[in-house]
């Protein structure tokens, strides 16, 4: 009965280990990314990120205004799935459109 | 007081489990998918965030667009060198860029040019883009892609250079000097950079316009009085500064989340309908066996222990192989399948290279969202058991 | 060492279906006795020893076993007095199926968490006394009921306890085995237990063994 607890703790703490392991490994392994990024976007002074990029106010959106989304029609202002972090820039004057929101 | 920890009763529970064979191994399972996907969309949420927040400190304090009838246009370079001449101004450079269609492919590039004569642009460049050779790059019309564009570009046959169509129907042959390095795909992934020239000879730009002026300053508090500035040099003009940027992100980041949301509810409903199906009760051998406890001598404390283990097991172990497989999933897969939510029907996928940000912080959210949930719907159901007369429990 | 002061049970007290199991039962059982409790079937036998057990609680009246009044002990010392004095033999045997001879064996002496040699010491002498010891890795599930009995009654056993309860012993065992389990009740009567059998069996009628019977009907006591 006791090796069973035993065998058991082992792997549990088996699991710890690999856990750290992992998070070890994956840390160097992106250590040296950021710099890199950053001398990218310092490089090309734009935003956002190209993991969506069908059209201009979504690829950089921080850039584009709410009318030229809206100019294509207004369902696109939530411009599924990518509005969760592609946002057009805050105006200190809104809108109808975004005090909607 | 000195307990000693009671190795025989991990090991009934340890039994207990393993008696139940299918039934826990299944609940372990379910607990592990819903866990791995919550870490899994949590990981790849706080790495976007932490990406755009990173990045926007690189960025130009201020960008000059002009606007007409409400839409973007050219924005003419006259008075750059007034901009120039406002006190606390470090850099103004007008730039030129925008999207080049590529009709075989379906694809939009984004294409960005470039200053050869900054000093700075040689060194980027070196950094970014393996074994660089800047002088070939500007001897002949040279670009530089990230991976994705190189990607459509072999697709379609174009291994070392690409012929842009101008505006007025020429060609414009352009050889590929070089593919920037894959950590920075996230940024790079759909861009083209090439010298300035060749770029408004493909957009068929005028030489004294740009698409938009960025200006970079030193010092914060300024920023404020050469907005002014700008606004009377350029009064259609739509000024963009990086502050906006931020604090568009942050609300974004702070209340519209809507996707996390959809599918953090999807997976919470679908983690109280598990749970609610522990909580609805025992099944009748466990209450009967929770009842022979009791009759040959377990206090309540010893079976709800018991029952602790039995739920710590399933819990901790289901926590930690989940966080394992989701590290595994987003950072050594790139998130197959996952990354479709975040990218849309996009063409031009980017290797999702994301930061690795995860922290204890993180790893406690996705604990407290998951363990203690599951304890509870384990050890309230054998309270209740528990605590009602052996007598009755049993027949 | 057993007492019972006009004990009575109603199940579902105030209820439609309420229904009185015990009414107004007496009696006192010395040390070392081993005590009949007669009754035929639904007379309220197996009420009255999960009541003396501990396993319930009377609606009226109270039961002081060892000097201890049961009925009102709280749960967790009634727990603990379950496990240190009493072993009960039950009818249905209440094993757990999935698991083996030994480890049903010692499933009363896990909460106390003795080192592993005298748990294992205690649970072979056991084994080799009631002729299981061959058996001891075996599924409960994979007995016979003569084998399952002896199972309980090591498992009543395990803890030395001063009182043992049995509730219809023989019920589930041949005439041969039978006689065995009587057999095995005189040896531990010797060692000084305490006996409470509640049967409807007659073999046990005439017994030398037994020392005095108490009927039940209806749950009265006759
Ligand atoms: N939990 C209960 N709820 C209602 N009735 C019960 C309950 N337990 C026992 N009874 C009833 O009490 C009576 C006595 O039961 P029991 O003590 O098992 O009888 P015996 O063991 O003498 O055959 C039976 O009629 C039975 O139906
Ligand atoms: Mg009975």
């Amino acid at each position: 009965m006791k090796t069973q607890s035993i065998t058991f703790i082992a792997l549990f703490l088996g699991l710890i280990l690999t856990l750290s392991l992992q998070m070890f490994t994956l840390n160097q392994q992106f250590a040296d990314h950021q710099s890199i990024k950053r001398t990218f976007v310092l490089f090309s002074g734009l935003p956002d990120l190209s993991i969506a990029n069908e059209a201009l106010f979504v690829r950089f959106r921080s850039y584009a205004d709410t009318f030229s989304l809206f100019s294509n029609g207004p369902e696109l202002l939530e411009y599924a799935p990518s509005t969760f972090t592609y946002h057009p820039a805050y105006t200190p004057n809104p809108s109808r459109i975004e005090r909607a929101h | 007081m000195h307990i000693k920890f009671n190795t025989y009763l991990l090991a009934y529970a340890l039994n207990a489990l393993y008696r139940r064979g299918f039934k826990s191994f299944f609940t372990f399972l379910m607990l592990s998918f819903i866990t791995f996907l919550m870490a899994s969309i949590l990981i790849i949420a706080h790495a976007i965030k932490y990406e755009l927040s990173l990045t926007i400190d690189a960025l130009p304090e201020l960008t000059i667009q002009n606007l007409q009838a409400g839409r973007h246009q050219n924005i003419s370079l006259e008075h750059l060198d007034t901009l120039l001449d406002i006190h606390g101004v470090q850099r103004a450079i007008p730039r030129v860029w925008g999207f080049y269609y590529f009709d075989n492919a379906g694809v939009n590039f984004s294409v960005m040019g470039i200053d050869t004569f900054d000093h700075q642009t040689k060194e980027h460049l070196e950094t970014m883009v393996t074994a660089f050779d800047f002088e070939a790059f500007v001897a002949t019309p040279s670009m530089v892609v990230g991976k994705g564009v190189q990607r459509i570009l072999n697709e379609n046959y174009y291994k070392d250079y690409f012929n842009f169509i101008t505006t007025e129907g020429n060609f414009q042959k352009v050889s590929l000097a070089g593919v920037f390095d894959a950590r920075t795909s996230l940024e790079s992934n759909d861009m083209i950079f090439m010298p300035q020239e060749i770029v408004r000879n493909i957009f068929g730009m005028h030489p004294q316009e740009a698409t938009d002026i960025v200006l970079r300053i030193a010092n914060k508090d300024e920023i404020a009085t050469i907005i002014t500035k700008v606004k009377a040099l350029y009064p259609s003009s739509r000024i963009i500064t990086k502050e906006a940027m931020r604090v568009s992100y942050q609300s974004i980041f702070d209340y519209k989340s809507g996707i996390f949301l959809a599918l953090f509810l999807v997976c919470l409903v679908t983690f109280l309908m598990i749970v609610y199906d522990r909580a609805s009760g025992l099944s009748s051998e466990e209450k009967k066996e929770v009842g022979i406890l009791k009759a040959v001598g377990w206090q309540i404390n010893d079976i709800l222990k018991e029952k602790f283990y039995e739920a710590s097991i399933i819990a901790f172990s289901a926590f930690l192989c989940a966080i394992i497989a989701a590290l595994f999933f987003v950072y050594t897969l790139q998130a197959p399948l996952l990354r479709d939510i975040f990218t849309g029907y996009s063409v031009l996928k980017p290797t999702f290279v994301l930061p690795f940000v995860v922290d204890i912080q993180m790893l406690s959210v996705i604990f407290f969202l998951s363990v203690p949930i599951y304890m509870a719907a384990v050890l309230i159901p054998s309270w209740k058991t528990a605590t009602l007369d052996a007598d009755e429990v049993m027949r | 060492m057993i007492h019972l002061n006009t004990v009575s049970k109603i199940f579902n007290a105030g209820a439609k279906n309420a229904f009185c199991a015990l009414d107004a039962v007496s009696f006192e059982i010395k040390q070392g006795e081993v005590v009949l409790l007669k009754g035929a079937s639904g007379s309220g036998k197996s009420t009255l020893l999960s009541l003396i057990a501990g396993l319930g609680k009377p609606t009226h009246g109270e039961i002081v076993v060892g000097g201890k009044h049961i009925s009102k002990l709280p749960d967790h010392f009634a727990a603990l007095f379950r496990r240190s004095s009493i072993g009960f033999i039950f009818q249905k045997f209440n094993l757990i199926p999935t698991l083996s001879v030994f480890e049903n064996i010692i499933v009363p002496l896990i909460p106390s968490n003795i080192p592993e040699k005298e748990l294992c010491s205690r649970a072979n002498s056991l084994m080799h006394r009631f002729g299981i010891a061959e058996k001891r890795e075996t599924l409960i599930k994979h007995l016979s009921g003569g084998e399952q009995q002896r199972v309980v009654i090591c498992r009543a056993l395990i803890n030395n306890p001063r009182i043992l309860l049995c509730d219809e012993p023989t019920a589930n065992l041949d005439a041969t085995l039978s006689y065995e389990f009587v057999q095995m009740m005189q040896t531990l009567k010797t060692e000084g237990k305490t006996i409470v059998i509640a049967t409807h069996d007659s073999l046990f009628f005439d017994l030398p063994l037994i020392d005095r019977s108490i009927e039940l009907s209806k749950g009265k006591q006759i």
